[in-house]
């Protein structure tokens, strides 16, 4: 096995050695991957990596002339003094669960968070620029992040890449997220177009709107990082990498079977390899197919890899597609030997779920559930992104670990400010081993000034997800890349002293106490009403006075005073 | 019922009506004294509403307006822009300079936006004696520095060096030969150096765009900015089987940064370059086989095509951060299949000189550049094929494409007027001269109608906020237009262009500020749905009251001199 391995890793290096002779102007290699896995629940995950890889300094003026990397990217990246970017767009939540673990944890709905070089001036505006032009890059409304939504969180975020000094000022971070973006073609199609292959040739022609957006889960991203260039790390290289999550449920898929194939996920077979790409692979997780139902993959994978990575065994079917020779269309099946097993589900060892507490319209409360099911305590760090909107209380802040309550290592707590800032709460705790623990917070429904309410007041006000930071000490379930690799590749027999979780919590929905939107208008008519009416008699008590006209009256009364005595007669009369 | 009520209250009121009457015939100077308190509390009704309440109404919902210079604005119209410039005529023979000066002088008396003053200079021999070369003659001390001037100087035995008569130099010198008349000289001035026709034109075609056209190198020109993007794209539709070798930045460096610094006193420059794979032209040229004997084979494309291969390219173009005009340059590499080809005119004849390059007004250029047959048809070289393309001459055709794109124009020619080619350098200090006078005239021209165009906008459309920061940049546009016209006319050139660039941008800002729309869509029907039902019922009975009032007073008066008279 591990001699396959080698081979392998030592073809890609080759591979490298010689794209770096050609290529001498601009040192940048891109890399395409498709890693699939079926999950014991029947669903089946695909992840889509393309990573592109720039041995650049990462300076402003390094982006102006770009080759591989996209230009419309580097352009605001350089202008905007980024150290770090990670944006993700995700619609559908992701059941860790069942699941267990992606490869990048993303929010329901649009996350973005961002490092600013040291020498950046006026962060906060720097950062509204930034979101603004990342709004018209990707078509997201990042145009309506600000201040007043986002967070600087000191633990739960660290730089991913590589850093100048070793003190991490967390000041020159931001973090945001959108919990009622909706993701769709729109912002495909713009991330598409960021790849130098466009959607013309290689795995990206796999992703076709119409089969991606009929799955349970799917979520883009885009991680930019500076990195080492070599492993003396003396200098630097920009690594962008852009992710497609999905995750299909083949009972919706309607084939009446757990079989699936690339054409039947995709709608479409693979023509070929990305020529750009220095590697252009598909990894299909076989590890199932030991312990839960039985597939058989068509065509045979050429290469099998074993990876033992934090005492968890897996094994994965390598097909390198630029070593295939495909005529037409190529396609790989997974064909099961019975239709409809599933396998035994082993929750991962930590994850979380989040709900809405309370009655009424006047108290509320928030409750995350942390489940820990390893047989040691976890340290997690959890982070709270509230909206300023929803006045918390951090003495109604209670952590309750199998009935017993924990006091936090650590406590974070900045109080919001109406519409300047978020309320920001960040606790560092130690799950107790085997254990379940309750975040308890409790909050007030107020009322919003009636411009702030958004065009659908009633649909509700989201609250974005709770991040849960944490550093696995086993590997099971885990799919994560390590910090120090780039590739699907790198994160083979990657065994680290601990595996970095980021997990995302449900994003919740709350109903605000809601106008009457009429109701501005209406007092303005009422009050104009009854001033108009009280006025006019007002007037005519205070400067005119009745007095009687001697001259004879008026001859419509005097019909009408004549009409009405007849009348009273006529009635005496018959009485 | 109903009609038993009425008639209670009839009753009712007569009863007080008769109650009433009874008072007033006993106490009639009681009911004088009432009914001056009732017209003073009428008064004091129209005192408050009107006097008071209509004022602070008109003041609360009133739009902030800071106080504008509308009469300097208005007074711009006949603001008298005329470019003085000195010009210097050297000869040996100082007669021969008196009649020239004269000469000319006569010439361009009439020109309507020129205020030459020419000066007769006294030429020694000995100045010209180490003169061996056109180049000597550039480094002689005797150019002039200031931006604007111009030097004609007499060079005996210019035959010596060019069969021309008359040679334009690098800086600011003409070099003409002993037998050059003066309206030779008057020409290569006008339609070369000065090119007043030109100028005239563009203002015209900016003042009255309905009226006048722009000419060629004005329609061609950017428009003007105080910052210009620059973006080379090196378009490769077959990478897996052809594959660049080309130092991109490296060639903008070498190339494009000498004439961008040289320009750079005009405004600035950020160049960027991408590289787009899998990018197709999206039409299909015509393969032409030459029945001239060699049977060469290639593929044509027709010049009236040209502009749809622009538009597949332009959603690849765009920038999301900046706003500054953007020049595009496009290198298409044809793959080897699809090699070489050509742009063809209508006439099915290559355009002039084997070029394939074209220009786009004021976007930019696309050369196509064909790999060289070496490589395509050599079959032992496997796909991808590696090709260097010829830095030298992409660039070159790129560089023609900016000067034209930047405003310096294609001149005219004229028979025995040449000019020394550029070598070192890749501009002549008179070619930037003139487009330093194009440009002040296009932004004192453009900050001019601006001002005057929001001035008629405010004046029309009440709505309009002008803030503080936007009167101050009104007033500052104003000042720098005046101040640039006077400078023009004294012939300062460069500072000129700086407070003409000023105007321009500052005029431009107060144009564009968002603040200006912040009350613009306060839609009347609202107000007026708010204001009717609170304001008509109140006014009506006040303004009516208006009339007893004034019926009283004059009734007081009347009584008043009766009483006078008695």
């Amino acid at each position: 096995m591990m001699v396959v391995l080698h081979t392998i890793f030592s073809g890609l290096l080759c591979l490298q050695c010689i794209s770096s002779v050609i290529c001498t102007p601009q040192k940048d290699y891109f890399d395409e991957e498709l890693l699939l896995k079926p999950l014991p629940s029947g669903h089946v995950y695909a992840y889509f990596q393309f990573t592109t890889l720039w041995d650049v300094d990462f300076e402003a003026t390094s982006f102006q002339h770009c080759h591989l990397f996209p230009r419309a990217l580097g352009e605001i990246v350089g202008r905007y003094n980024v150290q770090e970017l990670h944006i993700s767009l995700t619609e559908g939540l992701w059941r860790h669960e069942t699941w267990g673990y992606p490869v990048h944890d993303a929010a329901p709905g649009a996350e973005l968070w961002a490092w600013f070089k040291e020498s950046t001036k006026n962060i906060d505006k720097t950062w509204k620029e930034l979101a603004g032009a990342l709004s018209g890059l990707l078509c997201v409304s990042f145009n309506f992040v600000d201040a007043s939504n986002s967070l600087n969180p000191e633990f739960t975020f660290r730089p991913a890449g590589i850093v100048s000094s070793g003190a991490v000022n967390s000041s020159y971070l931001r973090y945001s997220t959108l919990p009622r973006e909706i993701v769709c073609t729109e912002n495909l199609t713009p991330w598409k177009k960021l790849l130098p292959c466009d959607a013309k040739k290689g795995l990206s022609t796999l992703l076709n709107a119409g089969h991606i957006h009929n799955t349970n889960y799917h979520s883009l991203g885009l991680h930019l990082r500076p990195v080492c260039r070599d492993t003396t790390c003396s200098q630097m290289s920009v690594e962008l990498r852009q992710t497609v999550s999905l995750v299909y449920d083949m009972v919706i898929l309607g084939t009446g079977n757990q079989d699936w194939s690339i054409k039947k996920l995709f709608g479409i077979g693979l023509s070929g390899a990305c020529p750009l790409a220095t590697m252009s692979n598909i990894y299909i997780d076989i590890a199932l197919n030991e312990t839960g139902a039985h597939f058989q993959l068509t065509p045979t994978p050429p290469a099998v890899i074993t990876s033992t990575r934090g005492g968890h065994k897996s094994k994965f079917a390598v097909y390198d597609i630029k070593a295939l020779d495909i005529d037409g269309m190529f396609n790989i099946a997974a064909v099961y030997s019975s239709s409809r097993v599933y396998g035994v589900n082993i929750p991962p060892v930590l994850f979380a779920n989040r709900y809405i507490i309370g009655y009424g319209q006047e108290r509320g409360g928030i409750v995350t559930k942390l489940h820990n099911g390893h047989w040691q305590a976890l340290d997690v760090v959890y982070l709270e992104n509230i909206p300023w909107f929803i006045p918390l209380y951090l003495h109604t802040l209670k952590i309750v670990a199998n009935g017993k309550e924990i006091k936090p290592l650590l406590k974070r707590f900045i109080p919001g400010k109406a519409r300047a800032r978020p309320y920001y709460l960040e606790v560092a705790l130690r799950l107790p081993a085997r254990s379940i623990t309750e975040i308890s917070l409790e909050f007030d429904y107020v009322f919003l000034k009636w411009q702030e309410y958004p065009p659908d007041a009633n649909h509700g006000f989201y609250i974005g997800a709770a991040v849960i930071t944490s550093l696995l000490p086993v590997g099971r379930n885990y799919t994560g890349l390590p910090q120090d690799g780039s590739t699907i590749t790198s994160s083979f027999n990657a065994s680290r002293d601990g595996y970095l979780v980021q997990l995302r919590t449900e994003t919740l929905i709350i109903t605000m106490p809601t106008p009457d939107f009429s109701m501005p208008y209406n007092v303005i008519c009422l009050t104009c009403t009854v001033i108009a009416l009280a006025f006019g008699p007002l007037h005519n008590i205070t400067t005119k006075r009745l007095r009687l006209k001697n001259k004879e009256q008026n001859y419509v009364i005097r019909w009408f005073k004549s009409k009405l005595t007849r009348s009273s007669e006529m009635k005496e009369k018959q009485s | 019922m109903l009609i038993q009520f009425l008639c209670f209250i009839l009753v009712d009121r007569g009863m007080i009506l008769k109650e009433e009457t009874s008072d007033g015939s006993t106490k009639g100077e009681d009911a004088e004294d009432n009914d001056a308190y009732r017209i003073f509390a009428a008064i004091a009704y129209a005192v408050v509403l009107i006097v008071i309440g209509l004022p602070l109404w008109w003041k609360t919902t009133d739009v902030y307006r800071v106080s504008l210079p509308y009469s300097r604005i208005a007074a711009l119209d006949s603001l008298d822009v005329t470019l003085g410039m000195n010009i210097s005529i050297s000869t040996i023979d100082p007669a021969r300079g008196g009649r020239l000066v004269a000469d000319l002088k006569d010439i361009f008396k009439t020109s309507k936006l020129f205020q030459l003053t020419f000066l007769a200079l006294p030429l020694e021999k000995k100045d010209l004696a180490s003169v061996h070369s056109p180049e000597d003659l550039e480094n002689a001390s005797l150019q002039p520095r200031k931006p604007g001037e111009l030097l004609l100087l007499e060079v005996p035995g210019l035959s010596r060096f060019t069969a021309n008569h008359v040679l334009a130099g690098l800086k600011r010198t003409v070099y003409f030969s002993s037998e050059t008349t003066a309206v030779k000289l008057s020409e290569v001035l006008e339609s070369w150096l000065l090119q007043e026709k030109s100028l005239r034109q563009t203002v015209a075609a900016m003042t009255a765009p309905t009226e006048t056209d722009q000419d060629r190198s004005g329609r061609r020109r950017m428009p003007t900015a105080a910052e210009y993007d620059i973006m080379i794209t090196v378009v490769n539709p077959e990478p897996e089987k052809l594959h660049l070798n080309w130092d991109l930045p490296q060639a903008v460096q070498d190339y494009l940064e000498p004439l961008l610094q040289e320009l750079s006193l005009l405004a600035a420059y950020a160049v960027k370059s991408q590289w787009l794979y899998f990018v197709t032209l999206n039409v299909q040229p015509k393969l032409v086989t030459e029945t001239s004997g060699s049977g060469y084979q290639h593929y044509a494309l027709a010049e009236d095509i040209l502009p749809q291969i622009i538009t597949p390219l332009e959603k690849k173009l765009a920038s999301h951060v900046s706003r500054n005009p953007c020049l595009n340059f496009i290198v298409y590499i044809p793959p080897c299949e699809a090699a070489p080809l050509h742009i063809y005119r209508r006439q099915g004849m290559r355009v002039k000189g084997g070029v394939d390059a074209f220009l786009s007004p004021r976007w930019g250029g696309i050369v196509i550049h064909n790999p060289s047959s070496l490589i395509c048809h050599n079959t032992s070289v496997p796909e991808p094929k590696e090709y260097s393309p010829d830095t030298a001459a992409i660039m070159g055709i790129f560089l023609a494409q900016l000067r034209l794109l930047m405003g310096i124009p294609e001149l005219k020619e004229i028979s025995r007027v040449g000019q020394l080619p550029l070598s070192t350098v890749s501009l002549r200090q008179w070619e930037f001269d003139a487009l330093l006078r194009v440009r002040t005239l296009e932004q004192l021209t453009s900050a001019k109608l601006t001002l005057q165009s929001l001035s008629q906008l405010l004046g029309e459309i009440s709505n309009i906020v002008i803030n503080d920061a936007v009167g101050s940049s009104i007033y500052r546009a104003v000042n720098c237009v005046e101040h640039a016209a006077d400078l023009l006319k004294t012939g300062q050139l460069d500072q000129a262009f700086n407070e003409s660039k000023e105007a321009f941008l500052s005029a431009e800002a107060a144009f564009t500020d968002p603040s200006l729309l912040a009350l613009l869509y306060f839609p009347d029907d609202q107000k007026y749905a708010v204001y009717i039902p609170l304001f008509l019922p109140v006014m009506i009975p006040v303004i009516l009251s208006l009339k007893s009032i004034h019926a009283w007073l004059f009734g007081r008066m009347n009584f008043k001199t009766k009483l006078k008279e008695d």
